[in-house]
């Protein structure tokens, strides 16, 4: 820190120490003859600058004649000229073509010229990305270009994921331009070529991050590219001096909004209400007889024990998300790397150190904390093997040590007891954590204590390495034929690990208040691990591997070819999953005349093992067009103010293979009939056999069979418009995108019951899905005097519909999913009124069946038969994912001052509560069903049947509002938000200081993440992007439950060193 | 140089795309069984068959109103996993009882509230059914065929094959049976329907269905052993005597006024005819009688061979249908399955006569000198009941301020608890104890009962035709094995119909909670008048040591015409244009 304050110092010295000596005007302008305003102009190895006006003209003074001046302007070729005595300097700067015509762009397989690109592809800015990174990369990318529409993953530490879930929980759902399939919508990511997960990169290793959208950018994946592709590019090292940069930060993370409940007066006064309600209905109906005593659950006594709080162990009043939660925890991070090269050999290493502290709390009494380590180690290596020949070597090793609590399973699947979302909704009246003494409390009745349960049998250790590695070997072939060069490439990534579950139970005490006396109720358990089984285990493998021959031609002047051939194979194996295998060959072609007009054609042909021999096959083809306007004569010449306008458009197939291998095979499966399955199932429940009543294992018919399963083939449109104004100050992109997916996978859901085949019957490739949207993004960047700005917005809108699915033949049209999105749900349409007692009483008000109460919620009566049910549930409104988000970065510079913030938002989009956060007292009340409740009780001066905005109040049990689930418009709630994800402010020292204390950088910044949110889920308290713990495929239905991990905030201070 | 790397480059990629193409990509993964692949394995085949049991029909708690809720999301029985949905038995959807907790599905299905929504309707077991026929055939279609027969290690004795083609085949009657009872005639399917099949069958009539059903079981019948010679393993397993009480119970149905609108005797003789061949066979007798009604606990408690078991449902041990009917007081005890003073007041005095509240010593002391099987049955308010668990209860006390009324969670709606199939050493808090279940799907108790049925109905009480037993000595058996002082031959019912009335009392009161009141009142035909009245409990107020009884009314119940028979799914009519609804529905 003294360092810091010193360095301060020396600035504030620097910036003021300049003199006058003498004074430079001109005029700048561009080749045609312009003036050029906004241009800086600086003396070189000075801070000393200025900007041209409006009219291009520029005054400066400089220390003497023999100084350099140095014009920099966005869309030009930076110019350096000596003044040598002079005091007007006239210039002109050249256009920047050069460099747009040099620059790259990642795509399919290779790298293509950035001006002739034809296809759909955005870059991710990783110099943004990089600012307040969360510890999962994948978190980050939502609203930074568009077409990606994305919602953040769950807060657990170290990503931490049941036997249920596939990804780690912490991962975002990411969707390339929404979703366009019934099945696994989830994009492709591609890591140095190699098939990978953004969740544990260290963002400073990134290069770039591209996102290919449509088919002619993906077509080369064949049945992998359906879902679009995001290709991430290490680094690598460049030739020149050993260069180092170190970062180290220091993040308070604090959770994001995340379930409140009332406490323990609240919640007795609304229990015995609730009972209330439902006895008073239950007389009211004749359900039970007039003569019934109402016995409310909790006393008068009670009740002030809980408003007076005199009673702690008696009558405990505990907020258990506190108890188990702190405030706020820390998050390390420190990042290093060094890189460089001679021209026989770049090299670029790195390391990362992140360290993370839980949310939960640790045991006190052994000050044991849960953590989340992960380093990261890279070694990128180039060698010119010869002058022809480089040989590529990447190699990633990761290390993450968890020591987390259990998130808990749901009911049925639980294999280690109650876990962490389990306790935060716990009654706050079920006892006291700690004894006085510091001891835990064996809690009232059956001993539940949330804290010792959570430090008790729930903690996962659990230690995973993974390996990528990524050997490429590129052969110039100019011998053969000038142009022409081959690659070979293997990647292997590796990943194991081993999660051991702490089985552990501190000592409980029951403590008489009265006496004073500590009584033993459970011993400590002895702490031992257990190997937790299979899906645990995260091993995983997979291996690509390529060979390629690229070929670069022109021909005269004006006609530019490339053509690529590929043939690639991968396979991945897992624990437990089957190995898949994979393999194809892909070509490419484009042809351009004069960087004008752009031609370019695509092709995969792949296999995949997921299907029958007769369908293993498939080729898939694209093409595209593009017209650069801006090159014409016509336009060069009249319009100036634009500099660059593209139009492009694209047509082809792609597949989509993800749809569960091996439908094409009839299959038994061996089982034990899974405990708990209800009578009503297909499989109904479990048996026995012979004298020991023991649970018997059966072999049984499995799905059958489909020989003529075979991939999904989207057909992807695009129309794209790329404009660039004022010298590149202002640019402009849209797309328009139409997707069709046919032979999605959907199962037969007209096939009658008495098939026999219900579940088992295999699917068909029967489903239609379109999508359809626009993306937009507009840009503006200069500098005014010494500040520089820039601002991008972008927004992205898809809309799917399904078209077909096979659905049942259905009574009522709206009983039909077909027609709408993806993820709507069938929903009780809610009249906005609560029945009254009257209405309970008239035949002639449709009800549901079962108990309805005063205050229940009142459904339209869809099909009029006056009866509530099933046939009344109507497919309506948005559903969990997005279909309209958007991204705004500002970013601000003065001097080595910054600002950089970075926004976003969606919209069209809903959300739905169930379980804890729709049932109240299940096992806990929130705040706002206590404040909208509807309640009618004259004896106690409660009247809210005019103003109430949630339902009267039960304890249990079917009423509307459960109805279905809680599937109904009054539960469908609007999620969409606006997000200050990112504000970085820092400080670059200027070099002269940085210089003399040996760096070559030094930059100072406080950041901070998801810093601001703005929702109407406020009152509900509840994140807009939680997804509860759902699959990383984005499996979820929209119906959230409360138990889960929230999401956090962080602020962030650090450092950033080069030298 | 430059050659030999390109070359190096090259060489390599081909071969290594040439090692590991084809032979990987179009393998098939040795991980999944095929129908051949069990045929050949003994052990295989055996899996396969017993799989076939998890669709014999389950009894107990089996209702439940929502069988895809987890107890998170319900949150009905707070603090108890896997607990949460309202599983109340089938008898509480009748006047056998109403369950502790409220809106479940037997209140909902009791109380008129039930669809031809496939959420809506509590007892469709239409897809298990289905399934579970499916699974038979696709042992007779694909596996049996296979099957290496042989006496040799691996191989598949002649007589096993033959006990797995009958265990299939009685499975398979069984299923099309419960369909039956259920629907009325239904689309008989006998074979497996491929997945892009015809998919439009029509309904058989009742008839047709009663022949398939019975010729399947006379098949089946020809197949099986007696009994099988190691217990241990295939105790459980189907029978002759179940193909023949299967057979027994069928006709006894397709003779009823429901489905006999024509009174045709025949039907009734082929009843008597299918019963009495299973008395005739000597296999079978009534679990012995010790003390009073001990006979009669202990053959449900009893989960071994025993011969007056005939087939039932075997669950793996546990302590969950004690704790789901548990009285609360005992921790975590859930109420579950509360008997109805209805049922109560229809168990005679130990000396045959009725019970009368009005006679004012029965009325002082209702729950002492009762048909024995009343309190071996049913848990009264004094009762004497010490299962294991905590904290340990001497006598069940539900009067006015008893333990196991006031403050608990899950009281009982009527002043009784279950007592029958109750374990009393089922213990389902730490230490857990777990006890074997069995529910009967048949015993010979029934067989008696159906041979009594059916010979009143075609021979009259006294005539035993040219079989050994009367309708009049059949009801005598059970109510000796019962423990009746006196009366056991119910002398009162000197003509036909009074003996009908005796002898569907006697199934009452016999087989009460096994799942056959819903399905009696309904082929007598008196469901519109049993099940569309309140049943009652009992309000008891203790003074002193003195109990008053005061009955009062806890549920009221709804029957219509329609319910008679269950409607097909809503959906199953829309898949299938051929299937015609039941009517009313």
């Amino acid at each position: 820190m003294k360092i810091l304050y010193i360095l301060l110092i020396f600035s504030l010295v620097a910036t003021g120490a300049f003199a006058q000596a003498i004074q430079v005007r001109g005029t700048v302008s561009d080749s045609k003859g312009a003036s050029i305003p906004g241009v800086s102009i600086l003396v070189e190895g000075t801070k000393t600058g200025t900007v041209s006006n409006a009219t291009g003209q520029y005054i400066i003074n400089v220390p003497n004649g023999n100084s350099v001046l140095i014009f920099t302007s966005l869309g030009y070729v930076t110019s350096k000229v000596q003044i040598n005595g002079r005091k007007d300097i006239n210039i002109t700067l050249a256009d920047d073509e050069a460099t747009s015509l040099t620059e790259v762009q990642v795509v399919g397989y290779g790298t293509q010229k950035k001006i002739s690109v034809v296809s759909a592809i955005s870059n991710i800015e990783m110099k943004d990305l990089r600012k307040a990174a969360p510890s999962n990369l994948s978190n980050s990318l939502g609203g930074r270009v568009p077409g990606l529409i994305t919602r953040m993953g769950d807060g657990a530490i170290g990503g931490i994921q049941n036997r249920y879930q596939s990804g780690a929980i912490d991962d975002a759902q990411i969707f390339i331009r929404g979703k366009g399939t019934l099945n696994n919508s989830a994009a492709l990511v591609l890591i140095d070529g190699v098939e990978g997960s953004l969740s544990r990169l260290n963002p400073e290793d990134i290069d770039q991050i591209s996102v290919l959208k449509d088919a002619s950018a993906t077509a080369v994946y064949g049945v992998r590219g359906a879902n679009g592709v995001i290709i991430v590019t290490t680094r690598k090292g460049i030739v020149g001096k050993p260069r180092v940069s170190i970062t180290t930060q220091l993040r308070m993370m604090k959770p994001l909004d995340f379930p409140k409940f009332l406490g323990s007066y609240d919640y007795a006064t609304l229990y015995n209400e609730a009972q209330k309600n439902v006895y008073s209905a239950q007389v009211a109906q004749g359900v039970i007889p007039a003569s019934t005593v109402f016995t409310p659950l909790y006393s008068a006594a009670d009740i002030e024990h809980y408003r007076t709080g005199d009673d702690p162990y008696g009558h405990p009043d505990v907020d258990w998300a506190k108890a188990i939660n702190k405030d706020h925890y820390f998050e390390k991070q420190g990042i290093g790397n060094i890189s460089g090269g001679t021209d026989k050999v770049t090299y670029y290493l790195s390391g990362e150190y992140d360290q993370s502290g839980g949310l939960a709390i640790g045991d006190k009494t052994k000050g044991t904390d849960y953590n989340a380590k992960r380093y990261n180690l890279r070694s990128n290596l180039d060698f010119n093997v010869t002058k022809t020949t480089q040989l590529s070597v990447k190699l990633n090793g990761l290390l993450n040590d968890l020591y987390a609590q259990s998130t808990g399973e749901s009911s049925g699947q639980r294999v280690n007891g109650v876990g962490y979302y389990f306790i935060v909704v716990r009654a706050p009246n079920e006892g006291q954590p700690y004894n006085p003494n510091g001891t835990f409390n064996w809690g009232k009745g059956a001993g539940w204590n949330g804290v010792a349960d959570l430090l008790a049998q729930n903690i996962y250790k659990r230690v995973s390495n993974n390996l990528a590695s990524n050997f490429s070997l590129n052969q110039d072939l100019k011998f053969i034929t000038p142009g022409l060069s081959a690659k070979l490439l293997y990647g292997l990534t590796y990943g194991a690990g081993s999660t051991k579950t702490l089985v552990q139970g501190p000592s409980m005490y029951s403590y008489d208040v009265a006496t004073g006396i500590y009584t033993l109720a459970r011993p400590a358990v002895v702490p031992s691990y257990t190997a937790v089984g299979d899906g645990f285990q995260p091993f995983t493998r997979n291996q690509e591997l390529e060979v390629s021959l690229n070929y670069t031609k022109t021909i005269g002047k004006d006609h530019n070819i490339t053509a690529l051939a590929i043939a690639t194979q991968s396979t991945s194996e897992a624990q437990l999953a089957l190995p898949r295998y994979f393999q194809g060959v892909a070509g490419r072609v484009t042809y351009d005349y004069k960087h004008k007009y752009l031609l370019e054609g695509n092709v995969g042909y792949n296999g995949s093992d997921a299907f029958n021999s007769a369908h293993r096959y498939a080729l898939f083809p694209a093409g595209a067009v593009g017209w650069v306007i801006s090159e014409e004569k016509f336009m060069k010449n009249n319009v100036k103010f634009l500099d660059f306008m593209k139009i492009r458009g694209s047509f082809g197939e792609v597949g989509n293979d993800r749809i569960g291998s091996f439908q094409y095979l009839y299959q038994y499966s061996f089982s034990v009939p899974p405990a708990g399955t209800t009578s009503n199932g297909p499989d109904p429940g479990n048996y026995s056999l012979g004298l020991n009543g023991v649970n018997q294992a059966g072999y049984r018919e499995g799905t059958l069979g489909n020989d003529q399963v075979t991939w999904e083939v989207a057909k992807k449109t695009d129309l794209g418009l790329e404009m660039k104004f004022f010298h590149s100050r202002l640019s402009f992109n849209g797309d328009v995108f139409y997707t069709k997916t046919n032979n999605i996978l959907q199962f037969r859901a007209d096939a009658p019951i008495y098939s026999g085949l219900s579940s088992r019957l295999p699917a068909l490739n029967i489903g239609k899905v379109t999508n359809k949207g626009i993306e937009l993004t507009l840009g503006w960047a200069d500098h005014v005097g010494d500040w520089d700005y820039s601002i991008e917005a972008n927004g992205t809108y898809a809309h799917n519909n399904i078209d077909y699915r096979g659905e049942a033949i259905k009574a009522y049209p709206w009983l039909y999913s077909t027609g709408h999105s993806i993820g709507t749900e069938a929903l009780y349409t809610w009249t906005g009124k609560f029945y009254s007692a009257e209405d309970i009483a008239n035949p002639k008000v449709a009800k549901p069946a079962g108990q309805i109460i005063p205050g229940d919620l009142v459904f339209a009566d869809l099909n009029g038969d006056g009866i509530i049910d099933g046939n009344d549930q109507a497919y309506q409104g948005y559903n969990e994912t997005p279909e309209i988000m958007y991204g705004l970065n500002l970013n601000v510079g003065y001097k080595g001052f910054y600002l950089s913030t970075n926004w976003y938002g969606a919209a069209h989009v809903a959300f739905r509560p169930s379980g804890a956060l729709l049932n109240e007292f299940a096992f806990q009340v929130q705040p706002y069903q206590r404040d909208g409740r509807w309640v009618y009780d004259p004896s106690r001066g409660l009247d809210t049947r005019a103003t109430a905005t949630y339902p009267a109040l039960v304890v249990s049990g079917s009423t509307s509002n459960k109805l279905g689930g809680g599937a109904s418009t009054f539960n469908k709630l609007d999620a969409s938000y606006v997000r200050l994800r990112t504000a970085e402010f820092g400080y670059d020292f200027p070099k002269s200081i940085a210089k003399k204390l040996h760096f070559s950088n030094l930059r100072i910044f406080v950041s901070g993440s998801n810093l601001l949110t703005f929702t109407p889920l406020k009152k509900y308290h509840i994140d807009p992007e939680y997804i509860g713990a759902s699959n990383a495929d984005g499996s979820s239905n929209g119906a959230n439950t409360g138990v889960y991990s929230p999401q956090n905030k962080f602020y962030a201070a650090g450092l950033n060193v080069t030298f | 140089m430059k050659k030999i790397i390109f070359l190096l480059v090259f060489i390599a990629g081909v071969l290594v795309f040439q090692s590991c193409s084809n032979d990987k990509i179009s393998s098939i993964p040795a991980d999944f069984a095929t129908a051949d692949q069990i045929a050949i394995n003994a052990a295989n085949v055996k899996a396969y068959i017993n799989n076939l049991y998890a669709f014999v029909p389950r009894g107990y708690n089996r209702l439940d109103t929502d069988p895809n809720s987890d107890d998170i999301a319900t949150g009905a029985l707070p603090g108890v996993p896997g607990k949460g949905s309202l599983t109340a038995m089938v008898a509480s959807a009748t006047d056998e009882a109403v369950h502790a907790t409220r809106n479940s599905a037997a209140e909902k299905w009791g109380t008129g509230n039930w669809s031809s929504s496939s959420t809506n309707n509590w007892d469709t077991q239409i897809k298990t059914e289905y399934t579970g026929i499916r699974r038979t055939f696709s042992y007779t279609e694909d596996i049996a065929p296979k099957l290496p027969i042989g006496l040799g290690g691996n191989e598949i004795s002649p007589a096993l094959r033959d006990q797995y083609l009958g265990e299939a085949l009685f499975i398979r009657a069984l299923l099309n049976f419960e369909l039956l009872k259920r629907y009325g005639g239904y689309p008989i399917v006998k074979t497996q329907l491929a997945a892009d099949g015809n998919f439009n069958i029509p309904r058989n009539t009742y008839d047709e269905c009663t022949k398939y059903i019975s010729d399947m079981c006379d098949q089946a019948q020809a197949l099986l052993p007696v009994v099988y010679p190691t217990a241990a393993s295939d105790f459980g397993r189907a029978t002759k005597g179940a193909c023949m009480a299967l057979k027994a119970r069928l006709l006894l149905y397709a003779a009823s006024p429901l489905n006999n609108p024509s009174n045709d005797i025949t039907k009734w003789q082929a009843a008597a005819a299918a019963s009495a061949a299973i008395i005739s066979s000597g296999t079978y007798s009534l679990y012995p009688a010790g003390t009073a009604g001990a006979g009669y606990e202990s053959f449900f408690l009893t989960i071994s061979p025993n011969p007056e078991l005939i087939f039932s449902r075997l669950e793996p041990a546990s302590s969950d249908i004690d704790q789901m009917n548990g009285i609360p007081s005992i921790n975590l005890g859930y109420g579950g399955t509360c008997p109805t003073l209805d049922l109560v007041n229809d168990y005679e005095t130990v000396d045959g006569k009725p019970f009368d509240w009005s006679n004012p010593a029965m009325a002082a002391s209702p729950f002492t000198n009762r048909d024995p099987r009343f309190a071996k049955t049913i848990l009264y308010n004094g009762a004497v009941w010490t299962p294991v668990g905590t904290p340990p209860i001497a006598t069940v006390d539900t009067y006015d301020g008893g333990k196991d009324i006031t403050n608990v969670p899950y009281p009982t709606r009527t002043g009784f608890y279950l007592r029958k199939f109750m374990g009393i050493n089922a213990r389902w808090i730490a230490p857990i104890s777990n006890v074997n279940h069995s529910f009967p799907i048949f015993r010979y108790a029934e067989v008696l009962l159906n041979y009594a049925e059916a010979m009143n109905e075609a021979y009259g009480p006294d005539n035993a035709s040219t079989f050994t037993l009367t309708a009049r000595q059949a009801i005598a058996l059970i109510r000796t094995r019962a423990g009746l002082t006196a009366n056991q031959s119910v002398t009162a019912a000197t003509t036909q119909a009074l003996m009908r009335t005796a002898i569907r009392h006697e199934r009452r009161i016999e087989l009460a909670f096994e799942e056959h009141r819903h399905m009696d009142l309904r082929r007598w035909m008196t469901a519109e008048t049993v099940l569309n009245q309140p049943v009652s409990g009992l309000k008891i107020v203790k003074v002193g040591s003195t109990f008053t009884y005061t009955p009062q009314v806890v549920e009221q119940r709804v029957f219509t015409n329609k319910m008679y028979r269950y409607p097909f799914p809503q959906d199953e009519l829309s898949r299938n244009p051929g299937l015609v609804q039941n009517p009313g529905w």
